[in-house]
C-alpha cells in the first residue's frame, strides 16, 4: 500500500465539521491542503461514472457529515440465500483499487467520502438495539468503504470497539484488506469486534487487488488480532479462476489452518467473482484487454450479475470447504451472495440447515 | 413569421442531425432567419430539392431549433446526434463516428446505448464489420450480443480474420471467447446423446446463462403412457460426472 500522506490530490471539508477532531486529524496527516466548502464541491452523477472519472473520485476526499440513514440491512441479491447482515456505513469509497470492485457499478459520487457524525451512526444502531433487545444484530462497517485502510485518518475502529463493549448482544465486524489494526488492537473489548480479511492467493492479490496489503500482511495483522483476543474472519470472495486455482486455494487454506484454531475464527465466507454487465465498461476502460471482466468466462445470472458457471462455481466452493475439514479443524465455512443451488451443490444442504451455520441464517428484524 | 419558396441552395443546412422519420410531405421547411441567410431546423430530408416550400422564422435558430426537437421523442443515436448539433456534451459520442446507415440500422432494433459502450473498441473494425451486419437479419438481442463478444475479443487480441466466420457467427463467437465452458457443454452434449432415451423424449444439454443442464422434452397423450414414461426413466442411469466439468 502507497503512504497514506499521498493518497489524496484534493481534500474537501465542510464548514460545519472543520474544526472537528476527525477533520483536524485529516488536515495534518496529508500533504494535500484542505478545502473548506459549504456544499459538496462536485455533484453526484445521475448514471454511473465513466472510468476516468471512477479513478479520479479515489483521489479526492470529501469529509462532511452523513444526513441520511447509516444503518440497513446488507442488500445482498436477488434468489440468494440471505445471512441477515446489517451494514454501518461511515463512508463510500475505498483508497484501494481492486479490479473486481463492486463499488465500479454502485457509486455515483465523484468523490471519497469520510462521513464525519459517527456519534450519530451510532446513536441510530443503539435505537435498534434497544428497540430488539435479543436480536444478536451483525453488523459490517466494511460494504461501502474499508473499515479500516483510512483509519489513520478517523481513529474510528477505537470509537467502535469502545461502543460495542456496551452491546454485547451485537457483534461488529471490521472488514479490510489492509492489515491497519494498530489503532484498537491494545484497546480492552468484549470479543464482540470480529476483524476480518479479504484473502485470495498471492498471485490473485498482485494480478487484481491492487494497492491493498500482501497477503502475509493481512494473516500477520489476523494472528496479531487473535493474540489480542479479537474474533477473526476471513472471506475467500472473490474466489477468481485461475490456472491452478486448486493449488493456490488449498496453499491459502492450509496457511490459515496452521495460523488458527477454529475457536479464534469467528466465520469463513466464499463467494465467487460476480458483478453486474454494465460494469464491464468501466473495467475495459480502467483496466483495458486485462481486464477480468475480458479474460474470465461469466454468465448472467438469475439476478442479473455475470456468475461463473454454477457447476464450476460450486466445484471451487466445495474445494475449499473440503479443504478446510481435510485439515481435520472445523471452521464455520459459509457461502456469501450464493443461490440455493450451490447451496445444495457444495453442502448438500439449504443454509438453515447446516449444523453451525443455522444461526446465522435466522431471520432477523429490520 | 414569413413564406417563401426557395431552392435548396439558398437555405443553410448545418443543423440536419438526419432525423430518423421523414418530415411530413404537407408541412414546409421551417428556417429561421439568421445573418444574411435562413437556417433550416425542420425538414432536413428535402436537402438538395429545389422549389420547396419554406417558412421563415423570425427567432434565433439553435434556440428555436433545440426547443422544437427536445420536445420530439427521438431514438437513442438519433438523439446523440440532434444533442451533438446544440454542443450538449453527453456520453456516447463516439458512436458518431460509426456510418449514419449503420446508427439507424442500431435505432431501428431499440438498441439501448448502455449496450454500445463497446463500439468505442470495435472502431478498428468498421469497414467489416458494418456490411456484415447491414446484409444480415440479426435480432435485437444478437447484435446486442455479437457486439459485447466482438469488443471482449478484440480486447484479449484477436484479429477480424480469427473472429468472422459466415454460417453460425454467434455460435463461433461464443466458442472462442468461452472456450472451457463451450467445450465442457459440448462433450456433455455427446454424453447425453449417448444416453438410451426412451423413444418420444428430446434430450439434450442446454445452458441458460450461469446455469446448465439436460433438458428433456415428451409428450404424453394417456396415463399409460405415462407410467411407462416413468418405469423407463426410472431405470435409466446417468453418471454423476456428466454434471461435472
Amino acid at each position: 500500500m502507497g503512504s497514506l500522506e499521498n493518497q489524496f490530490t484534493e481534500l474537501y471539508i465542510h464548514d460545519s465539521v472543520w474544526n472537528s477532531e476527525v477533520a483536524k486529524r485529516t488536515r495534518s496527516l496529508l500533504k494535500v491542503s484542505a478545502i473548506r466548502v459549504d456544499s459538496k464541491p462536485y455533484a453526484d452523477q445521475r448514471s454511473q461514472l465513466s472510468g476516468d472519472e471512477f479513478t479520479k473520485s479515489k483521489k479526492r476526499l470529501y469529509l462532511a457529515p452523513h444526513l441520511g440513514q447509516f444503518f440497513r440491512k446488507c442488500p445482498g441479491t436477488q434468489g440468494a440465500a440471505c445471512c441477515n447482515y446489517f451494514v454501518l456505513n461511515l463512508g463510500v469509497q475505498c483508497n484501494m483499487n481492486c479490479s473486481y470492485c463492486y463499488l465500479q457499478s454502485y457509486i455515483n459520487s465523484p468523490l471519497s467520502q469520510i462521513y464525519t457524525n459517527i456519534e450519530e451512526a451510532l446513536f441510530e444502531l443503539e435505537g435498534k438495539a434497544r428497540e430488539f433487545p435479543n436480536a444478536p444484530f451483525r453488523v459490517g462497517t466494511g460494504e461501502t468503504i474499508d473499515s479500516l485502510s483510512l483509519d489513520d485518518l478517523t481513529l474510528y475502529s477505537a470509537v467502535v470497539v469502545r461502543w460495542f463493549q456496551n452491546f454485547p448482544k451485537l457483534t461488529c465486524e471490521f472488514k479490510t484488506k489492509s492489515a491497519n489494526i494498530k489503532n484498537f488492537i491494545n484497546l480492552p473489548h468484549s470479543g464482540n469486534v470480529v476483524v476480518s480479511f479479504s484473502v485470495n492467493p498471492e498471485k490473485i492479490v498482485e494480478a487484481e487487488e491492487h494497492e491493498t496489503a500482501r497477503l502475509w500482511q493481512r494473516l500477520k495483522a489476523a494472528r496479531d488480532a487473535a493474540d489480542a483476543g479479537f474474533p477473526v474472519a476471513f472471506h475467500f470472495d472473490p474466489m477468481i479462476y485461475v490456472s491452478g486455482w486448486q493449488k493456490l486455494y488449498s496453499e491459502l487454506v492450509h496457511l490459515i489452518c496452521s495460523l488458527f484454531e477454529p475457536l479464534e475464527v469467528k466465520w469463513i465466507s466464499v463467494g465467487a467473482l460476480r458483478f453486474p454487465p454494465q460494469m464491464k465498461h468501466i473495467l475495459r476502460e480502467r483496466f483495458g484487454g486485462d481486464s477480468i471482466g475480458n479474460s474470465s468466462e461469466l454468465f448472467l445470472g438469475k439476478d442479473g450479475k455475470l456468475r461463473y458457471d454454477l457447476g464450476l462455481r460450486t466445484k471451487m466452493f466445495t474445494h475449499v470447504k473440503d479443504e478446510f475439514l481435510e485439515h481435520g479443524k472445523k471452521f464455520p465455512v459459509f457461502l456469501c451472495m450464493e443461490t440455493p443451488e450451490s447451496w445444495l451443490g457444495t453442502f448438500q444442504n439449504t443454509p438453515r440447515k447446516v449444523k453451525g451455520l443455522d444461526e446465522l441464517f435466522v431471520a432477523m428484524p429490520s | 413569421m414569413e413564406f417563401k419558396i426557395l431552392n435548396s441552395s439558398e437555405l443553410q443546412w448545418e443543423l440536419n442531425f438526419h432525423p430518423t422519420e421523414p418530415w411530413p410531405e404537407i408541412i414546409p421547411v421551417i428556417a429561421c432567419k439568421w445573418e444574411n441567410g435562413f437556417k433550416v431546423i425542420a425538414g432536413f430530408d428535402r436537402m438538395g430539392q429545389n422549389h420547396l416550400p419554406t417558412i421563415i422564422l423570425a427567432r434565433g435558430p439553435w434556440i428555436t431549433f433545440n426547443r422544437y426537437w427536445q420536445e420530439i421523442p427521438l431514438r437513442p443515436i438519433e438523439r446523440i446526434r440532434f444533442e451533438n448539433k446544440v454542443g450538449i456534451d453527453i456520453k456516447g459520442q463516439h458512436i458518431l463516428a460509426w456510418p449514419l446507415e449503420f446508427q439507424i440500422y442500431l435505432d431501428g432494433r431499440q438498441i439501448p446505448l448502455k449496450n454500445l459502450h463497446p463500439l468505442e473498441y470495435l472502431q478498428p473494425w468498421m469497414g467489416e464489420l458494418v456490411p456484415v451486419f447491414l446484409t444480415s437479419s440479426f435480432t435485437a438481442s444478437e447484435v446486442r450480443e455479437i457486439i459485447e463478444l466482438l469488443c471482449d475479443l478484440k480486447l484479449t487480441g484477436f484479429t477480424w480474420e480469427q473472429v468472422y466466420v459466415k454460417e453460425n457467427w454467434l455460435g463461433h463467437l461464443k466458442r472462442i471467447r468461452f472456450p472451457k465452458t463451450y467445450q465442457a457443454d459440448l462433450t456433455r452434449e455427446e454424453k447425453v446423446q449417448e444416453i438410451p432415451w426412451p423413444r418420444g423424449i428430446r434430450a439434450k444439454w442446454e445452458r441458460q446463462g450461469d446455469t446448465a443442464g439436460i433438458s428433456i422434452q415428451t409428450k404424453v397423450t394417456t396415463p399409460l403412457e405415462w407410467d411407462r414414461l416413468r418405469d423407463v426413466i426410472s431405470r435409466l442411469e446417468i453418471k454423476r460426472d456428466l454434471w461435472d466439468l
